[in-house]
């Protein structure tokens, strides 16, 4: 009996001090962080990374001149930035920190990339306009549209990656939410619009749609998408809306032909009656699946990260990365290899990215940007480019886009 | 001999757990004051001294243009700051866009507000819009919440109003 009450004291003095840090191997990659040259001029926001398969490393940015807005972009080459190429301008863009343009290359010179247009002057309704290139970037088509309901409404928070010999694109689609009335008019209808619908098409290197389908009804207005291609075909990744206000995390997969219907992956029973403006972000390598995501239940801000093997139907137990009061989300993640990820997320100003591995052992913690030296603004991204990983983040208080550079 | 083990086992653990909390006030004890940290300017771009409204209730609405609940809180910010307009209480929208975006907005939308600009509202760790501080006369963030609140209604003007009368 004392010895069994002698192990139940053991066990108590050992366990009662287990937290979140025991997990964490005990290896600190900042010394190999460095602060790169950043193509991007003065007056430039909104960056966006995408590695195509061959290993080449495009970053898109918004950079304002001359009372207009230019999508630009520059390519890596040996650790050196190329020319910055203009890809398209304009005077009536909606330009927004929350929902950045994306760029995506087929890795055979075709690229494709996207810019929010108003719809109607001085109004906040605008289109997703697609342009692609079909000669690495050096010259451009005109804008097209993505969609074709004729509505002067929201569209945006796009998703764009190659998909086959074409490009998949998932976007937040507010066709259903115009009552052709006002704010106010709305407002004394009881403040009811229709939803915002989530949609996904596949469009040809010309950007021209091949097929378009509705993907879940009622969604979380104001959250950027992630799309995946898995060995079974896309998937979307989005923060979903009930009746009750509930923004969890849901997924649809396009399987055989067909879309699943909407599930959650994981049920974080985060209620809020406004905007995250926080979505997930996914990786994907075969039927290997990752998704990082951000939420706050219970006023308990977290960043989770969940590793599926069948490409999305099933999840492992989500892995809890930051739990600070002051973590804000706007992650990103990536595949590392087939068992580990690098996640990146934003505690106040501040830009982190953890190692995650899939049986849950996490790294420490390496510190991108600090609020001492910069103030970190807009969505972080992330990309992987060999053994390095990129970073590139809105620097609100230089009003510029910076760059960094980790070595795994 | 055996218990003395154990006993000292159980001790280093209990440290263990007392060096772990005794992390949490050094924390705390070197967090600024919401209300110094917070960095706004007026659409030209001045920085906005809270320090100069000292003795106010100050309500500060974080709000951006394309936040649907955001401008359907709107009428209701409104409302509250109409019934509070012989009170000692400031009402602010502070959005992070620039100013030209905030400009064209209030050319769209006719509200009578004091409209501003939050340069560092990921230090306020303002997570989602629409997010709403109240600091009492004394500066203190009394009141936090994010999402849309009707703040017209009575149990919201009340809950200002409790605010507006705290140190009187």
């Amino acid at each position: 009996m004392i010895k069994l009450l002698n192990a139940i004291l053991l066990l108590i003095g050992f366990a009662s001090c287990n937290d979140s840090t025991t997990n964490t191997n005990n290896t600190n990659s900042e010394s190999s962080l460095q602060h790169q040259y950043s193509p991007a001029d003065t007056a430039s926001a909104e960056p966006y990374l995408f590695t195509d398969k061959n290993g080449l490393v495009y970053l898109s940015w918004i950079q304002k001149a001359e009372g207009k807005h230019h999508l630009k972009f520059a390519v890596l080459n040996n650790e050196n930035w190329s020319q910055p190429i203009t890809i398209t301008s304009g005077n009536n863009w909606f330009v927004n920190w929350a929902d950045y343009p994306m760029i995506a290359s087929d890795g055979n010179n075709n690229l494709m990339a996207h810019i929010l247009q108003k719809s109607a002057d001085g109004k906040f309704t605008y289109d997703v306009k697609l342009i692609a290139s079909s000669d690495n970037g050096r010259s451009w088509s005109d804008l097209k549209i993505l969609h074709e309901d004729g509505k002067k409404a929201e569209h945006g928070f796009v998703s764009l990656i190659p998909y086959e010999d074409h490009f998949f694109v998932s976007w937040l689609d507010g066709r259903n939410t115009v009552n052709e009335s006002s704010d106010s008019e709305a407002h004394h209808n009881g403040g009811h619009h229709g939803d915002m619908s989530l949609r996904g098409a596949v469009v040809d290197r010309k950007g021209l749609k091949t097929a378009e389908w509705q993907l879940d009804d009622r969604v979380c207005d104001c959250c950027q998408t992630t799309a995946a291609i898995t060995a079974n075909g896309p998937v979307v990744i989005y923060r979903d809306r009930s009746a009750e206000e509930i923004r969890d995390i849901s997924i649809v997969r396009f399987v055989n032909g067909n879309w699943t219907e909407p599930k959650t992956i994981y049920p974080d029973e985060w209620k809020i009656a406004g905007c995250p403006v926080n979505g997930p972000r996914s990786a994907a390598e075969g039927n290997n699946l990752v998704i990082a995501w951000f939420s706050s239940s219970n006023e308990q801000p977290q960043v989770k990260v969940v590793f599926s093997d069948d490409g999305g139907a099933n999840f492992s137990k989500p892995i809890g990365i930051a739990a600070e009061k002051n973590t804000i989300g706007r992650v990103d993640v990536l595949l590392l290899d087939e068992t580990s990820v690098m996640v990146s997320w934003m505690e106040g100003s501040v830009i982190k990215a953890m190692k995650v591995h899939k049986d849950g052992r996490k790294e420490l913690p390496v510190t991108i940007a600090a609020s001492s030296e910069s103030r970190s603004s807009g969505f972080p991204q992330m990309t992987k480019s060999g053994n390095n990983i990129i970073f590139a983040w809105t620097d609100d208080k230089e009003k510029t886009v910076k760059v960094a550079r980790l070595s795994l | 001999m055996r218990n003395y083990i154990i006993a000292i086992i159980m001790f280093n653990g209990l440290c263990g757990c007392i060096n772990k909390s005794q992390e949490e006030p050094n924390a705390s004890a070197e967090t600024i004051r919401a209300i110094d940290k917070i960095k706004l300017t007026d659409l030209n771009g001045q920085a906005i001294n809270l320090e100069e409204h000292q003795g106010k209730t100050i309500f500060i609405n974080f709000w951006a243009t394309w936040c649907k609940p955001c401008i359907l809180e709107m009428p209701f910010i409104e409302e509250a700051q109409r019934t509070f307009q012989n009170e000692n209480i400031l009402f602010l929208l502070a959005s992070s866009e620039s100013a030209e975006q905030i400009e064209e907005f209030i050319s769209n939308h006719k509200y009578n507000f004091k409209y501003v600009r939050i340069e560092n509202s990921e230090e306020m760790n303002v997570q989602a819009l629409p997010t709403t501080f109240i600091f009492n006369r004394k500066g203190e963030l009394v009141f936090s919440e994010t999402g849309f609140r009707e703040w017209s209604e009575k149990q919201n003007i009340d809950l200002i109003k409790k605010i507006v009368k705290q140190n009187d």
